[in-house]
């Protein structure tokens, strides 16, 4: 898979997951049951998962990375916001670049920011995730996997 | 008194009044919360000149101004807690009500209170060594001088906080100059409680 509107790491794992969410998330055999998948455990693995697929990629070429956020932005951002990494504020930025963007994440600190700033954040558990409505990314397969999500009432509660 | 002045005890009362008066715990997370907060505001930062002290930031007319707001009986300060006082909250009131500010002005002070707010909030359930371990690896420029900055288990304090969820790993890397995996793999073996 080659995807060429691709920004910064952070933006890239949720590409990824938004891609291949079924492969990288969680291994649904491993992890029937609701208490493990919403499980802080769980999700610290498929943070991991995320990111070192995310590596891989990058290491392989098979993804670029171009127009990081300008340090500026992310300084200012990370000023008002000094406990969020630098990882965190590059998302905050594209997302609140990014037109018709739709957030789902876990991560306490983000969702706390989200909240605070009245951002449309769905989903309250066990699923870091952010769907780019992206011209490189159809359409149709956002909004199915996104359709798929919604009647999914683990990520819907 | 002079405009400067002005300036610092309007400030000190802003603080003490943010995120609904809430309390500050000891005058070294006053101080790290002030540092914080004004490090967005280049403009005004210049005139608090923090400099760097046995804990860390320190900004000596701030701490003249606190002093002042104590002796005013616009603060006080009970057992290390620091809170405003009625007499505080009038005199704040009074400063924002004859401020004749223009356009930018008013944003400024808006902001500023907001910033407050959110600064506030953040580290509210900080100690003071915790907000020190916090600035000091994220100011190193203000370690010099220091007392404590090579005592500072910082691994630990770290832990802490993300087992609390004050702290999320990609930060805790950040802050120690780790790679994620590292920051990760640290978290994993010694956490006893697993958030993300």
């Amino acid at each position: 898979m080659i995807v060429t509107k691709i920004f910064d790491a952070v933006v890239l794992i949720n590409i990824i997951q938004d891609l291949d969410f079924e492969e990288i998330l969680i291994d649904w055999g491993k992890n029937p049951r609701y208490k493990q998948w919403t499980s802080y455990e769980v999700n610290l693995e498929v943070q991991k998962n995320a990111r070192l697929k995310l590596n891989k990629l990058i290491a392989l070429d098979i993804i670029k990375i171009f127009k990081p956020v300008p340090s500026n932005d992310i300084k200012q951002i990370q000023n008002l916001n000094p406990k969020l990494s630098i990882a965190d504020c590059s998302l905050i930025y594209h997302y609140t670049k990014i037109n018709n963007a739709i957030c789902l994440t876990n991560d306490l600190h983000l969702r706390k920011y989200f909240i605070k700033n009245n951002f449309w954040l769905s989903g309250t558990n066990g699923i870091y995730l952010k769907l780019l409505k992206d011209k490189n990314i159809p359409q149709e397969i956002v909004e199915e996997k996104f359709n798929a999500l919604k009647h999914d009432s683990r990520v819907f509660p | 008194m002079t405009k400067y002045i002005d300036l610092h005890s309007h400030l000190v009362l802003k603080i003490l009044n943010g995120l609904n008066a809430e309390p500050i715990v000891g005058k070294i997370k006053f101080q790290k919360i002030a540092f914080l907060v004004l490090k967005n505001f280049d403009d005004i930062f210049e005139f608090f000149d923090f400099k760097p002290h046995k804990f860390g930031p320190f900004s000596e007319s701030l701490d003249y101004a606190l002093e002042e707001s104590k002796s005013k009986e616009e603060s006080i300060i009970e057992n290390e807690t620091i809170k405003i006082t009625e007499i505080g909250k009038a005199k704040l009131s009074n400063l924002d009500s004859i401020s004749n500010l223009n356009v930018k002005e008013k944003i400024n002070k808006e902001l500023i209170e907001k910033t407050i707010d959110t600064i506030k909030e953040d580290f509210k359930n900080f100690t003071g060594k915790e907000i020190l371990a916090f600035i000091y690896k994220s100011f190193p420029d203000y370690i010099d001088d220091s007392i404590i900055a090579d005592s500072i288990d910082y691994k630990n304090i770290f832990l802490g906080l993300y087992e609390r969820g004050e702290l999320g790993i990609s930060k805790i890397a950040e802050l120690m100059g780790w790679e994620f995996q590292k920051a990760y793999d640290f978290i994993r073996k010694n956490a006893k409680l697993l958030i993300l």
